[in-house]
């Protein structure tokens, strides 16, 4: 747990250092994914990583984070209590934008998808 | 003020109280999705807020209060963005392999959205501040935040906005996406990550791992393109 919390803030933290020195409007949390993308490929290639970096417990750590994931918007969420009046005073302006953008926003994503996937179907296994 | 008095004030003044309530409220809500087998209307996080909401308004709890100690879960926010690599590095060869649509889907999808938050404000002739502060409201909540500050709109307000989207996107997800009859895994997945960010992406994962992981790899790319796309936005409509 603690060495898998470890590399997944310090991937974090590299990506805060990496935004805040190249001004570049990118995430911290997202460079960190691609950090720790990074890591895992040179792990499973490497074999003179110290043990603990080799270790199961970075990838028990990134499960528990990734399954638990739902709980950790409860508390900006409930966040509601403190906007209740500007919210209140636009409520079917704000619901429009919360229920029709989002189920437009799956829509066209999705037809996208599927459309350019039928253009440019998935090369198969024996080609990799 | 007799003893009981005493010590509610002591504990509801604390971190502690709040964080457990949360922790406890949340697992008691999960328990009774996975009872009602993951309905998307028993989605656990609309049903934690709106009981945390309202034993914080009961209680006549401030939510800096409340915040004090839920802070240490949401904190976490950023560390599980940075986890979607895992899954993201175990289905790489299934990702890699679908790169044309996902990065076709992510331009369309990313500027239709925030598009339709224009228009839709518009429509509804919203303050200024709302629509500044809903542009950024498919990315996931610690990066939206971000980019909501950097516009000169509400971060609270769009955490609000972001985790409201989260829950209209996992619920409506499922049946919607068979309405427009779209089966296939990666494309369902990478939708309603796209759209509803790590809420989303939670659903998906109870759905199935292929979908859980798509819909990882379009929030985490929606959260890129979104930091890009939305100060254009903000400056086109003049915030």
């Amino acid at each position: 747990m603690v060495v898998g919390l470890a590399v997944v803030l310090l991937c974090q933290l590299l990506g805060e250092i990496f935004a805040y020195t190249t001004h570049l409007p990118v995430p911290a949390p997202v460079v960190g994914l691609v950090l720790l993308f990074g890591f895992f490929l040179v792990r499973d290639r490497w074999e003179w990583l110290p043990f603990s970096l080799r270790s199961e417990e970075i990838d028990k750590t990134c499960e528990t984070l990734v399954q638990q994931m739902a709980l950790l918007f409860v508390p900006a969420g409930v966040g509601i209590v403190q906007r209740l009046g500007i919210l209140e005073a636009n409520v079917v302006g704000v619901l429009a934008i919360i229920v029709v953008t989002t189920g437009f926003s799956i829509a066209v994503t999705a037809y996208t998808f599927r459309l350019v996937s039928r253009w440019f179907p998935a090369p198969t296994e024996s080609q990799e | 003020m007799n003893a009981s008095e005493g010590l509610w004030a002591h504990l509801t003044g604390g971190a502690l109280f709040w964080l457990t309530l949360t922790l406890v409220v949340y697992t008691i809500v999960d328990r009774l999705s996975l009872l009602a087998r993951r309905n998307p209307l028993a989605n656990p996080v609309l049903h934690s807020v709106w009981v945390i909401g309202t034993i914080l308004v009961a209680s006549g709890t401030p939510y800096e209060t409340y915040f004090d100690g839920a802070y240490f879960i949401h904190f976490l926010l950023g560390p599980a963005t940075v986890a979607l690599a895992l899954p993201l590095y175990e289905n790489r060869r299934v990702v890699l392999r679908s790169l044309v649509p996902i990065v076709a889907a992510l331009a369309v999808g990313s500027a239709a959205t925030i598009g339709s938050v224009i228009v839709c404000a518009a429509i509804f002739d919203l303050p200024a501040m709302i629509t500044i502060s809903s542009l950024p409201k498919s990315a996931t909540s610690g990066v939206a935040m971000g980019i909501s500050e950097s516009v000169g709109g509400d971060a609270s307000l769009t955490a609000i906005i972001v985790v409201a989207t989260g829950i209209a996107g996992a619920v409506m997800a499922t049946p919607l996406l068979n309405v427009l009859h779209i089966t296939d895994r990666r494309a369902r997945g990478f939708a309603v990550g796209l759209a509803a960010h790590g809420v989303g992406t939670a659903r998906a994962f109870q759905v199935h791992p292929l979908t859980g992981t798509f819909a990882g790899v379009g929030m985490s790319l929606n959260g890129l393109l979104t930091a890009v796309l939305v100060p254009l936005a903000a400056s086109l409509i003049g915030g």
